[in-house]
């Protein structure tokens, strides 16, 4: 491993060579740096990039890791953050125009942790307005370019966060899942993302937009990169009201292999009106999970077309809710679509709010039945690759559906229920895009999630391909 | 932690929101009251209460 080699680095990898001091940290944060200001560019990634306060940063932990006072496999790693989370000093905008001059005095719950476990943070990265939406076209930022097609969207809301890994500009990002926003720009860009378990990583400091739907997760290269980042940043933090009390493992005990894991397929709603390349990757990854020791069942989880439903209402009724003031005051300097979406749910009715609670109870009895069966379900993460920027609806076996609809129908669900759900790329389309698996876990089952993820990932390389960005 | 008011309002800020196209927003608001209608009817003696955060949820 060189420090003119950024494209075939992992964060696992790095940090092995950053504790052997065959890498020093600020080689690696140089090399990231320059690969940012040349090809960034294109893809528009970035709203702020820290190149001197990164820099300082590399050499303080070339210095501690000099004296041996090595912090752990995130100490010197560069990272990127989607600019919702605070950070202290320095802007953060939310991709919005409402918030273009924020400063925060404070950071972010898991920048703190980041930064206490001597991870570098390079920038601030690009994302859709308020985290409102799913394509990371921003009227006010620019739209992130999907690495892989520069003409299609990188999905949102995270779509900078995604980029970036998949361009090979950061070792580690941040994102933020509402109804899919880790999971889809992580499936179109082909890159692993994980949602969380609601209340296992803190919150605190991310710009909310749901309160009962917003998680924070990892973005990578790989499954074992998810799992190093997990661990840093999961935990209780009591400045969350919804975080959870519940011991962080490892997660690292990802070379179990699959013997006798019993894998769900919920054939009924997630496997309906997919794209036919979708299709083909998502069997053929169900074929390879088989081959490695799986038990394959087919699964029934009943009333996933009300839980969808559930999820959108919710969705509607608390963003207009946790985003009025800037409907109100400052609607002018709102995008469109995220105007039009807030306008939408302040018409939302209580009693349909309360029924879409009815219905999440419901849903997550219904999971948890399905995990007396199985230890985790596999679905495909999208019905589609990636659509055209100037795409605003897709038409899939004659039956044609908006755009954001269609990339959260697999997605939401699992935040309305609040289940951890790991995006693995699992192939690509006829004409090269990537394809994404979703392998959803019970209540904090991260360690199976991502042993099932990391197997596979294993097996098919996937990971190991990467965009043209040179 | 609330940001001030008067962040982003930069010279070239708008304070004034443009018209909205108000068919589609009527379009859309029916969009999302026919979603809400798949939620079902309620049943009083059906219904008990549920909550965002249901107690001993292991989340």
């Amino acid at each position: 491993m060189t420090a003119s080699d950024p494209a075939a680095w992992t964060l696992a990898g790095v940090a092995r060579a950053i504790r052997a001091r065959r890498l020093s940290p600020v080689e690696v944060t140089r090399a990231l740096l320059d690969r940012i200001e040349r090809f960034d560019p294109q893809i528009n990634s970035f709203i702020t990039v820290l190149r001197a306060d990164a820099l300082k940063a590399a050499r303080a932990a070339e210095r501690e890791i000099v004296r041996g006072r090595y912090r752990g496999p995130l100490h010197g790693i560069p990272y990127a953050a989607k600019d919702l989370f605070l950070t202290r000093g320095i802007r953060t905008t939310c991709g919005s125009r409402v918030l273009a001059d924020f400063v925060p005095p404070e950071d972010a719950a898991v920048v703190e942790r980041l930064r206490d476990a001597g991870a570098i943070l390079l920038g601030k990265l690009n994302m859709h307005e308020l985290a409102y939406g799913t394509t990371s076209v921003n009227p006010h930022f620019g739209a992130v370019r999907n690495p892989w097609d520069r003409e299609r969207i990188a999905g949102g809301s995270s779509g900078g966060s995604a980029a970036a890994i998949a361009s090979s500009f950061a070792l580690l990002t941040l994102g933020s899942d509402t109804g899919g926003s880790i999971r889809i720009p992580s499936a179109l860009c082909g890159i692993p993302g994980l949602k969380p378990t609601y209340g296992l990583v803190s919150r605190r400091g991310a710009y909310p937009l749901s309160w009962s739907l917003d998680h924070v997760g990892p973005m990578t290269r790989t499954v074992e990169d998810l799992a190093i980042a997990l661990r840093a940043i999961a935990g209780h933090d009591p400045r969350d009201p919804a975080s959870a009390r519940v011991p962080v493992p490892g997660y690292a005990r990802l070379q179990k292999g699959l013997g006798g894991i019993r894998i769900g397929l919920p054939r009924t709603y997630y496997f309906d009106r997919l794209d036919e390349d979708v299709g083909r990757a998502v069997e053929e990854a169900v074929g390879e999970l088989r081959r490695l020791g799986a038990r394959i069942l087919d699964v029934d989880v009943p009333g996933l077309g009300e839980a969808s439903v559930a999820a959108f209402v919710t969705l509607f009724a608390e963003a207009a809710a946790s985003l009025e003031r800037w409907r109100l005051e400052r609607p002018g300097d709102l995008g469109a679509d995220v105007r039009g979406r807030l306008d939408v749910g302040a018409e939302a009715m209580a009693v349909e709010y309360i029924k879409a609670q009815r219905v999440r109870t419901g849903a997550r009895a219904n999971f948890r039945r399905a995990f007396e069966r199985v230890d985790a379900l596999v679905t495909p993460q999208l019905p589609i690759a990636a659509p055209r920027i100037t795409e605003t609806e897709v038409t899939i076996g004659g039956t044609t559906e908006g755009v954001p609809a269609a990339l959260t129908r697999f997605t939401r669900i699992t935040n309305l229920v609040g289940l951890p759900s790991l995006s693995v790329p699992c192939g690509f389309s006829a004409s090269g895009l990537p394809i994404g698996l979703q392998i959803i876990g019970p209540p904090f089952g991260e360690p199976m999630v991502l042993r099932i993820g990391h197997a596979y990932e294993r097996r098919a390389g996937w990971h190991a391909r990467r965009p043209p960005v040179e | 932690m609330t940001p001030p008011a008067d962040v982003g309002r930069g010279a070239d800020a708008k304070p004034h929101a443009p018209e909205r196209d108000e068919a589609a927003h009527r379009a859309a608001v029916r969009g999302l009251h026919d979603q809400a209608a798949r939620l079902g009817i309620l049943d009083a003696l059906d219904a008990e209460p549920a909550l965002i955060f249901a107690p001993g949820d292991p989340r």
